[in-house]
């Protein structure tokens, strides 16, 4: 592969790095300039990889903070079986390898004129822009709630504060208090997340609140692992979780975060505690560029990532539709690895490769109780990125203990694995 | 992919028109489609890979398979598509990959600078 000579200048600087540096016209200095909007799994993985097999670029990662709560193990959180520090992770590590670290806002993306407005005004031009800023929550879908009744009725779908909050409730839920959880239809964030946090949920009550109740409120009527997920209730839980699919309960009509009720067609399931997952979509950031077309989440081209709605411009992770590959941490993560090379190799006009892409995610039922759904994807003659047939799958129901318990160490291993891959 | 590897673009030269590039890029991609569809990259595939065996093995779980010796991986890797892989997850895996896939890969991984942790 043709590479750019390299400078002696090429010891970028690994300090965090203000707007106003970056806001110079990027062809001007020569280097090709990578920006990346999004923090999270999929945003470190492109910027830790283009730097790696791209040193002589510049590469921009835009975040919201300084700091990335994930959301696989947010749960273990949530049923106070890990601190939240935990699962929080600085950006020092992807500043070490010559990330640019920007944080702040992005308002808007101009993707006629290759830059990005940040909230203070300051502009950040790219040659080729990265986006993955994961998803936005569509609080208004829902009759009688809003954003500013979220610590009321949280929906710690977003890992951070939210998730301190619903810990903390769920451990002052009164004896033998009912815990709700008002779950969407598809597509979301994380497919199996609201089971397992059933699951997990569960187990905090068997010790701590025995006769506690947790009703689901589901907005389908099957979801994934579900096999698995309630062969384990029954096994860990027995009683104490109702599933009620959206074929029993018709759908949210409304909910009354005062009185903490949530009123489908046919019933009104009252809690002590109320866990409401508003239905999501792309952020608006992209929505407001043209990066969704007519929908809520963005196409791409599923071999380059590349939007059909602004050249230059490549999204991934769960704000887009990335052919059979499911909204998962784990995804955007290979997702941003692969994504990076396509980038690289366009931006030395070179043709992109291709490889086949895997998805792992791990579920706990229990913190000794693990349960697992894979997949392999490769990009078909059509240029989609199916899932591969005979492959892939969930982990055997029936299974022995030891198997759920090996599981579980692996779920643990895979989690620190990787982000000490991205972060560390 | 050796038709498309010939097709890399003679130029470093950025100030060409990014439009430029990028139609010349998309030609090509769109060129090289139904190769791509059958022709992958070790270095693309290993992606997934390290995502769990990349840089650390948190808890003896996941070792890291960097640079570890070329017999060991291919034979890891056919023994996962046996009947008794003796594993949770790696069986559901390797049927993604042609036996020429996994020797490439094996090879790629093997010839990758070992990780000392």
């Amino acid at each position: 592969m043709k590479r750019f000579s390299r400078r002696e200048t090429l010891a970028i600087s690994t300090s965090f790095v203000t707007g106003s540096l970056l806001a110079a016209p990027a062809k001007a200095q020569g280097r090709p300039r990578v920006v990346i909007v999004g923090g999270g799994f999929g945003g470190a993985s492109a910027a830790r990889t283009l730097r790696q097999i791209e040193p002589d670029f510049d590469v921009i990662l835009i975040t919201e903070a300084a700091q990335f709560s994930t959301c696989p193990f947010s749960n273990m959180v949530i049923a106070g079986e890990r601190p939240f520090e935990a699962i929080t992770f600085g950006y020092d590590g992807l500043a070490a390898r010559g990330v640019q670290i920007v944080i702040g806002r992005a308002i808007e993306l101009q993707t006629s004129g290759q830059v990005v407005v940040m909230e203070d005004g300051t502009k950040v031009a790219y040659d080729r822009l990265i986006v993955s800023p994961g998803i936005e929550l569509k609080y208004t879908d829902i009759p009688g709630y809003d954003e500013a009744l979220q610590d009321r009725m949280p929906h710690a779908w977003k890992a951070g504060a939210q998730t301190v909050l619903l810990r903390d409730q769920i451990a002052a839920m009164r004896q033998g208090g009912t815990f709700v959880m008002s779950v969407p239809n598809n597509p979301y964030r994380c497919p199996p997340g609201p089971y397992e946090r059933a699951g997990l949920v569960a187990h905090f009550f068997k010790k701590n609140n025995p006769t506690a109740k947790i009703i689901i409120v589901d907005g389908k009527d099957s979801f994934s692992k579900q096999a698995l997920f309630t062969e384990a209730w029954d096994h860990l839980y027995p009683g104490m979780i109702t599933h009620v699919p959206f074929s029993d309960n018709g759908g949210v009509i409304e909910v009354d975060p005062e009185a903490l009720t949530v009123t489908t067609a046919f019933e009104t399931f009252a809690g002590d505690v109320v866990n409401l997952i508003p239905p999501q979509r792309a952020p608006q950031l992209l929505l407001q560029a043209g990066l969704g077309g007519d929908g809520e989440w963005c196409p791409i081209d599923q071999a380059t990532f590349e939007s059909p709605f602004a050249p230059g411009v490549h999204v991934l992770g769960d704000a887009a539709i990335v052919g059979d590959m499911p909204k998962s941490g784990f995804s955007a993560s290979v997702q941003g690895g692969v994504c990076a090379h396509v980038v690289a190799a366009l931006l030395q006009g070179e043709p992109p490769q291709q490889g086949v892409l895997l998805n792992t995610c791990y579920s706990l039922v229990g913190p000794e109780y693990g349960i697992s759904v894979a997949g392999v994807y490769r990009v078909n003659a059509e240029g989609r990125l199916k899932s591969v047939e005979g492959t892939g799958g969930t982990s055997p129901t029936g299974a022995s203990d030891d198997f759920r318990v090996s599981e579980a160490a692996y779920a643990k291993s895979w989690y620190a694995n990787m982000t000490t891959y991205l972060f560390g | 992919m050796p038709f498309c590897a010939r097709l890399t673009l003679r130029t470093g030269n950025l100030a060409l028109a990014d439009m430029h590039r990028y139609l010349l890029a998309v030609g090509f991609a769109v060129a090289c489609t139904p190769v791509l569809a059958q022709s992958t990259s070790d270095e693309i595939t290993f992606l997934s890979c390290q995502m769990c065996h990349g840089q650390t093995d948190s808890a003896g779980m996941m070792p890291v398979i960097q640079g570890k010796p070329y017999e060991g991986l291919v034979q890891s890797l056919a023994s996962f598509s046996g009947q008794n892989p003796g594993t949770t997850i790696m069986h559901r895996f390797v049927g993604g990959l042609t036996p020429e896939e996994r020797d490439s890969l094996a090879r790629y991984i093997s010839g990758l600078e070992g990780v000392s942790r």
